[in-house]
């Protein structure tokens, strides 16, 4: 074999493992950087909220399913689903005391919760990547009638993204103290949650959850029938 | 600001300016003494082509507008082979093009002159390079010996110096008001591996243009586009890790009302120490992000307990005992930080045994721990933040250091608070900078 063969073939190796390593590996790797830093946050506000542990990863699974069903541009998508792992993270700025009170809370306290919203905004402005998020944040407890707080948006001046957020959230809200992962349950979520479809919510946006959850039952009970059989 | 101390105000204000002029004055000067024919060979024509097409594709950029350029090897491989002219258009109207035409914004600057400033200054590393290899070199046409691969090192060395020079000029002028000779000295520290890769790389280039032209050089292009692609790819990496801490040291300030200065000042200090104490350099990397974090876990602790002023119960101290262990949790899960996270669970373990949570002895604990606690403490005892701690003064640095004495061995490890008085006595802490959490922003815009 001449020396020509050799180089030739030491040339090729190297062309394709630098390509494997450039396009392959290391976006997988770039990626899960990513996804592993936003669990993180999402974790941080976890060990302040009681009983919350899992939330933000049901809320981001659903967020980018609805936003793929809108078919939204993968951007945005990544967005929201970032979006959604960082939403509640205004609150490591309320009092531990309001943010776990059993009671139900006083008119002051509800007033102070709400200030989440505005400390997540605050909190997102300060850091580059994710000043993008902050408006997000900020709206997703605005509701599709203009009764949501904080500036009392209505119908299409809330962000898209934010309505989006409004639903997943208030799905994890209303399966707090339920066993997330049992997903036969999330029916039953959703289905409290038609009452305020109109009111609270986007009526496209919830049509298009309520497809998603029912698909994701219907698949789950398939599943268990076919290892059962 | 004053770069030195003699320099006339002229060229201070009109920095960015006489780069350019000069670049065009050196441009004039090279055109001049060749002849047009060696202007542009048409070899170097294509591959300035292959420059522009590589740096214009559509690459995601980093923020800030940086962009990675490995195009070192092609600018030596075409200043060999085909002159110092061709050479400095290959390295500059790429650079000037990209610029203008992919919006890459400054902070300060209009982006026309940034590109210009770029491509003058590329420009000039060029040319200084250029002309260093061709008088070392004598001219002669280019064969693979000791003599060439001198003149090619020395030139690589010249292109690093100037570059490095007049990008950490701009910077001090236009970015941050940081001492160039910092600037210079992290930029050369940074780029130093990179080129030293770089001129082997530029002999592969240069040999396989000289053997098969130009299909030689397209035969290289391949790998040069996917070793583009991991440099880009890791200084990503890098940029998601920093954010990493950076929004993590804006949600530790809820959970303990410091102000950003002091939680740098402290990861300063506990570098500072960790050096005083032998800790090899390979550990010293993550020390400052484990001084600035160490308290994350409060925010899984009740406010009202962490603010009480009377005497806490039994089981306020169990909850505020689980703090260390919450923050390391949330820690544990980032690759990079995942070392961090056994020093931040142990930060308030005691030599003596009776720390929390696990009431570990002496030698069980790292020594990052132990400094941590130390610079943590004395940072508690002497800040003057009346919201941080409101249930007590502030103390004296010498109330501080003798009250960090009493308590060592039992709370502190002794080795520990010698080296942080001894840090005191030598002035060590004086010149802690509270402003720079990093300060590679402005190095990696330099390779743009």
């Amino acid at each position: 074999m001449s020396i020509d063969w050799i180089l030739c073939f030491a040339l090729l190796g190297s062309v394709a493992f630098l390509s494997v390593y450039a396009l392959i590996y290391l976006p997988v790797q770039t990626r899960r950087d990513f996804r592993r830093m936003l669990s993180a946050f999402a974790r941080t506000v976890e060990i302040r909220e009681l009983h919350t542990s899992g939330c933000a990863h049901w809320r981001a699974h659903y967020a980018v399913q609805i936003a793929q069903r809108l078919r939204l541009p993968p951007p945005t998508i990544q967005s929201i689903e970032a979006a959604a792992l960082l939403l509640e993270i205004g609150k490591v700025g309320i009092p531990y005391a309001i943010l776990n009170k059993q009671a139900a809370l006083t008119v002051e306290e509800a007033e102070v919760l709400k200030l989440h919203t505005v400390i997540g905004q605050r909190i997102l402005e300060q850091v580059e990547w994710t000043r993008r998020l902050a408006p997000f944040i900020r709206h997703h407890h605005e509701n599709w009638d203009g009764s949501g707080y904080p500036d009392g948006l209505q119908r299409e001046e809330i962000p898209l993204a934010s309505r989006i957020l409004h639903v997943v959230d208030d799905f994890t809200a209303t399966m707090r103290g339920k066993q997330l992962d049992n997903v036969a349950l999330h029916w039953q979520a959703v289905q409290q949650m038609e009452h305020y479809v109109g009111r609270k919510y986007d009526p496209r946006v919830f049509e298009v959850f309520r497809t998603i959850v029912r698909k994701e039952v219907f698949e789950r009970i398939n599943s268990c029938h076919l290892s059962d059989a | 600001m004053k770069l030195f101390p003699n320099t006339c105000e002229f060229v201070e204000r009109y920095y960015l300016e006489s780069v350019v002029v000069l670049a065009a004055a050196v441009i004039l000067l090279l055109a001049a003494v060749t002849s047009p024919l060696e202007w542009l060979p048409w070899q170097a024509l294509v591959i300035l082509l292959f420059a522009i097409a590589t740096e214009l594709t559509p690459t995601p950029l980093l923020h800030g507008g940086t962009m990675v350029t490995v195009g070192m090897p092609v600018v030596f491989s075409v200043m060999v082979l085909y002159g110092t002219l061709p050479a400095v258009l290959v390295d500059s109207v790429p650079t000037l093009l990209a610029g203008i035409l992919l919006r890459r914004e400054h902070p300060v600057l209009h982006r026309w002159r940034w590109a210009l400033f770029n491509a003058s200054q590329s420009a000039l590393s060029a040319a200084a390079a250029g002309a260093t290899y061709h008088v070392l070199h004598a001219g002669a046409p280019y064969v693979f010996s000791a003599k060439a691969l001198f003149a090619l090192g020395v030139a690589a060395i010249v292109y690093l110096a100037v570059n490095g020079l007049l990008v950490s000029l701009a910077s001090t002028l236009y970015d941050r008001r940081e001492s160039w000779v910092v600037l210079w000295r992290h930029f050369l520290g940074i780029l130093l591996p990179t080129y030293v890769v770089m001129v082997p790389l530029s002999i592969v280039v240069i040999s396989l243009l000289q053997a098969y032209q130009l299909a030689g050089f397209l035969l290289l292009a391949v790998p040069f586009l996917a070793a583009r692609e991991c440099l880009r790819q890791r200084l990503q990496q890098i940029r998601i890790y920093r954010e990493t801490i950076r929004t993590l040291s804006v949600l530790v300030q809820y959970a303990h009302p410091h102000t950003s200065g002091h939680l740098h000042r402290a990861g300063q200090m506990a570098v500072k120490l960790a050096i005083r104490l032998g800790v090899p350099a390979h550990r010293l990397e993550l020390l400052p992000e484990a001084a600035i974090l160490h308290d994350l876990g409060k925010i899984g602790i009740d406010d009202a307990v962490l603010n009480k002023l009377s005497p806490l119960t039994e089981e306020e101290w169990n909850m505020i005992r689980l703090h260390p262990l919450k923050g390391a949790d949330i820690v544990s899960g980032i690759r990079h930080l995942a070392p961090v996270a056994l020093w931040i669970a142990l930060h308030h373990e005691r030599p003596d045994g009776k720390g929390y949570p696990f009431g570990l002895r002496l030698g069980e604990i790292p020594i990052e721990s132990h400094i941590i606690a130390v610079v943590d403490a004395f940072d508690a005892m002497v800040g003057d933040d009346e919201k941080a701690r409101p249930y007590r003064k502030p103390k004296t640095v010498p109330e501080a250091v003798a009250e960090l004495q009493r308590c060592a061995e039992s709370q502190f490890h002794p080795a520990v608070v010698r080296a942080f008085v001894e840090a005191l006595a030598a002035k060590e802490f004086d010149e802690l900078d509270e402003t720079a959490p990093t300060r590679t922003t402005s190095v990696r815009r330099a390779v743009a």
